[in-house]
């Protein structure tokens, strides 16, 4: 278990190098830079320090080597625009965009498994088709769209609710979390419902029933447990995008979080702090990554084996998170 | 039975003060301690030379002048009283407010004003200033490099003379300069730069003390969010209302509309043309014709801007002196579209054949450029010059305007018209001005502004000023659109804001009434 988790953690230096050279020279390619932006009245000798400060009187090369060296001795660089450093300006907007991510998921999982798991175990019914019906209209709103209505409807028009920022405490968080828990719910729907059918089917169940389980406890129990892994992976994806920052739901409603940083960065060409914020987004994904794979081996006790004995039958496979999703091999499931 | 009466007399008057002292705490309690106000720039950082919010730095620092937009006069701020020593405009003597502190409780001196001068990046100040001679901790004398009678004005401008507190400055490079004297001091525990600005009343201001105790700036980038919080009162004003929700805003009884009419107009809205290496650089008769095509009530007509004035011609502020009209012009670049299609017949043959494709710049910062650039277009087409419109963001521009120096032909920008009188139009043509998106460069033009700014001779000023405005205009190097208006909105109720023509309203002295 440790060393899986200490190869994952080394896997984020080619993550970060490769994420940070994508970003520096995408950001390199747009037209103008920060200076350009700040320095416009700025006298000539100042403009011409800064633009030695920076390294834009170098060349592109230069300035991203000189960026991994700064990084490489934990400096993720000073921003520009904010004149801080990035690492403060990414932590200061953090617990915002935590809070949406989790309320997001929160609203996601409390809605979808429940919804998942009546329209398997009602297959081909009307709450069956219903739910799917649902799932589809919600993956099929964009958040901006559906981020307006619920502001217009609970703000403007019933003055229920706050339309925008952080500053109502847990009232401030029910629409954006419902703009963005809608369109995670639709995908969760539908993975708990097509785990739980594929659960659902097995004989283990069946014997379960027949040995007088009561049939709440064979799906809640029994089925629910085995179809939880692929509900989980998709949570931690959903959660790791999240962590990025809902960037257009931030924006609907000037939410104070990591996303509407970046967005706002890139239109200010804030090559550091949009480059410094990617890598960390980068990094918290990892470890949510992470984290959900060490769920896996809590949840089923195959992988628990498997990472107690070094990983060595999933090795010989295609890796743990394969096995987590079944493609690793099929030794039988525990009830 | 006197005694009684006594009781009861002193009884009504105890009552009376009872009363009134109730009735005291009443008026108190009325007004909200917590304004919040939704702004639509956002704050980045605390150094009030180098950031682009005038909206926090009038809340934070104070100026050395005030100027009185109403009155347009100069009045007394951190200085108390200004003048020029000697015959040339370039050594300045302030007399300083004694009893002022900032924030921190540390004491305004000369050696503040000093660091904060010396330490201004803006050009403006950067390529005049040179030195001070502090005289006494409250007398000062500001040495230029060169002569200057504008420098007065610039130092009306928190950007340019935003009094920062050098102890703290050289103590804390980082937050050091958030300190000023202002009416607000910001609470950087509960800021999030960029985001929501907190700041608390100073209660140790020199000037009047704001009634309200906490202040609120909330950068909302999109107007109709903007709107939609002052809708649900989660913001008791806003700036900038979407040109679509104007007269939603105006029919809403729970709100009121301000502009910054009964002030003059915020913005200056033109065309200019490259004449570095733009297309139409070498042929007057192109630009001409283009200038005599473009309608500018059209222009007015599709920004949808209700307060906006046609310009008349004239490059110079709105109302401003030294500014030249009509009568000073020899060239009638009035909207005439046959005169306009006579120019692009000799405009040809200038070029000797068909005329080049021009590219034209629309910053995609605001929707109504590109409705002007629509304008500019279709009346192009009309006498048949083909106009493509490039879109860019504001880096974009300025890397295109100002730093790079080319790439296009024409661009559609503005500029806010600021507190005096001609500070912001000389950048227009100055060589190396922020503001020169035409990027001109004539040593003549130079010359003249130069002797002008020198001069503190109105007469003078007059003179060269308006004769640089009439080779502007007559060689159509900028054709200008029009005067147009900032808005904002507040709850009704709402009092205190002033809605300032610059565009950057103070809301130092908010006030609410529940």
């Amino acid at each position: 278990m440790h060393r899986y988790i200490i190869k994952r953690v080394l896997m984020l230096i080619p993550i970060i190098i490769g994420v940070s050279f994508i970003v520096f020279f995408m950001m390199d390619m747009a037209e103008g830079n920060a200076l350009d932006l700040i320095g416009l009245d700025f006298s000539e000798e100042k403009l011409a320090e800064l633009y030695h400060q920076y390294g834009y009187d170098r060349s592109v090369f230069y300035r991203y080597l000189l960026y991994i060296k700064n990084l490489f001795h934990g400096s993720l660089g000073t921003s520009i625009i904010y004149k801080k450093d990035v690492l403060d300006l990414y932590l200061q907007r953090l617990p915002a965009t935590l809070k949406l991510a989790s309320a997001s998921v929160l609203v996601a999982v409390v809605l979808s498994i429940p919804l998942g798991i009546r329209a398997a175990t009602h297959h081909g019914s009307l709450t069956d088709n219903a739910s799917m019906v649902l799932a589809l209209v919600g993956l099929s709103m964009p958040n901006y769209w559906l981020g307006l209505m619920l502001a217009v409807l609970f703000a403007q028009k019933l003055h229920w609710l706050p339309s925008s920022g952080d500053l109502n405490g847990i009232w401030s968080l029910i629409l954006p979390a419902i703009t963005v828990g809608t369109g995670l719910m639709a995908t969760m729907t539908r993975t708990t419902r097509s785990s739980m059918l594929d659960v659902i089917r097995q004989d283990y169940l069946r014997t379960a029933r027949a040995k007088g389980v009561p049939e709440k406890r064979v799906i809640n129990v029994h089925a629910l447990r085995n179809a939880l892994i692929p509900i989980i992976t998709v949570v931690g994806t959903e959660m790791g995008k999240a962590l990025g920052g809902a960037v257009v739901t931030e924006n609907v409603f000037a939410w104070p979080g990591v996303g509407r940083l970046i967005i706002e960065a890139v239109n200010q060409r804030d090559t550091a702090t949009v480059t410094g914020c990617i890598i960390l987004t980068a990094v918290m994904i990892s470890i949510v990554q992470l984290i959900v794979d060490i769920l896996y081996a809590f949840v089923d006790p195959r992988l628990r084996a498997e990472y107690s004995t070094g990983g060595q039958r999933s090795r010989r496979k295609t890796g743990p998170r394969a096995a987590a999703l079944g493609l690793a091999g099929k030794e039988g499931a525990v009830a | 039975m006197k005694k009684r009466s006594v009781v009861v007399l002193v009884s009504l008057l105890g009552a009376a003060m009872v009363l009134a002292a109730c009735g005291g705490v009443a008026v108190a309690a009325d007004y909200e301690e917590h304004i919040v106000v939704a702004i639509d720039t956002k704050p980045t950082n605390f150094e009030p030379s180098g950031n682009d919010s005038s909206v926090l730095n009038r809340l934070v620092y104070d100026e050395l002048i005030n100027y009185n937009k109403v009155t347009k006069e100069l009045e007394p701020a951190l200085a108390v009283k200004w003048e020029w020593v000697g015959d040339e405009a370039t050594v300045l003597h302030l007399d300083l407010r004694e009893g002022v502190v900032f924030h921190n409780g540390n004491a305004f001196t000369a050696a503040d004003v000093a660091y904060t001068l010396s330490t201004n990046v803006n050009a403006n100040i950067a390529n005049y200033y040179d030195h001070c001679d502090i005289q006494g901790d409250y007398s000062v004398n500001v040495v230029l490099k060169a002569p200057n009678a504008d420098f007065v004005n610039l130092l009306t401008n928190t950007l340019y003379a935003g009094v920062k507190d050098k102890e703290s400055c050289e103590a804390d490079p980082d937050n050091g300069s958030a300190i000023g004297t202002g009416p607000w001091k910001l609470d950087l525990e509960h800021t999030i730069p960029g985001d929501t600005i907190e700041l608390l009343v100073n209660d140790k201001y020199w000037g009047a003390v704001p009634t309200a105790k906490r202040l609120t700036l909330r950068y909302i980038d999109s107007a109709s969010s903007r709107l939609l919080a002052l809708q649900n009162r989660e913001v008791h004003a806003m700036m900038s209302v979407g040109e679509t929700d104007v007269e939603a805003v105006k029919a809403d009884p729970a709100l009121e509309f301000k502009s910054g009419s009964g002030v003059g107009p915020a913005k200056y809205y033109f065309l200019a043309f490259n004449m570095m290496n733009g297309a139409a650089k070498d042929n007057l008769y192109l630009r001409q014709a283009i200038a005599r095509a473009i309608d500018n009530e059209d222009v007015i007509l599709a920004v949808g801007d209700e307060e906006a004035e046609v310009s008349d011609g004239a490059m110079w502020g709105y109302d401003a002196p030294y500014r030249a009209s009509a009568s000073d012009f020899k060239t009638d670049l009035s909207y005439n579209l046959d005169e306009a299609k006579a120019l692009v017949e000799k405009a040809k043959k200038e070029a000797g054949g068909a005329l080049p494709e021009l590219h034209l710049i629309s910053n995609t910062s605001k929707s109504i450029n590109m409705n002007h650039c629509l304008v500019i277009q279709e009346a192009c087409r009309k006498i048949g010059v083909n106009v493509v419109i490039d879109e860019t963001d504001g880096a974009g521009v300025n890397a295109k305007t100002k730093f790079n120096a080319g790439g296009y032909d024409m661009i559609m920008h503005n500029i806010p018209l600021e507190t005096w009188p001609t500070g912001v139009n000389r950048l227009m043509v100055k060589g190396n001005g922020s503001n020169n998106r035409a990027l001109l460069a004539n040593e003549d033009v130079e010359k003249k502004l130069f002797q002008a700014t020198a001069s503190s001779d109105p007469a003078v000023r007059d003179k060269l000023y308006k004769e640089v405005q009439v080779y502007v205009h007559d060689n159509a190097i900028y054709v200008p659109s029009y005067y147009g208006s900032r808005n904002g909105a507040q709850l009704a109720g709402v009092e205190g804001i002033v809605w300032a023509n610059d565009g950057y309203p103070e809301f130092t002295y908010a006030t609410f009434k529940k």
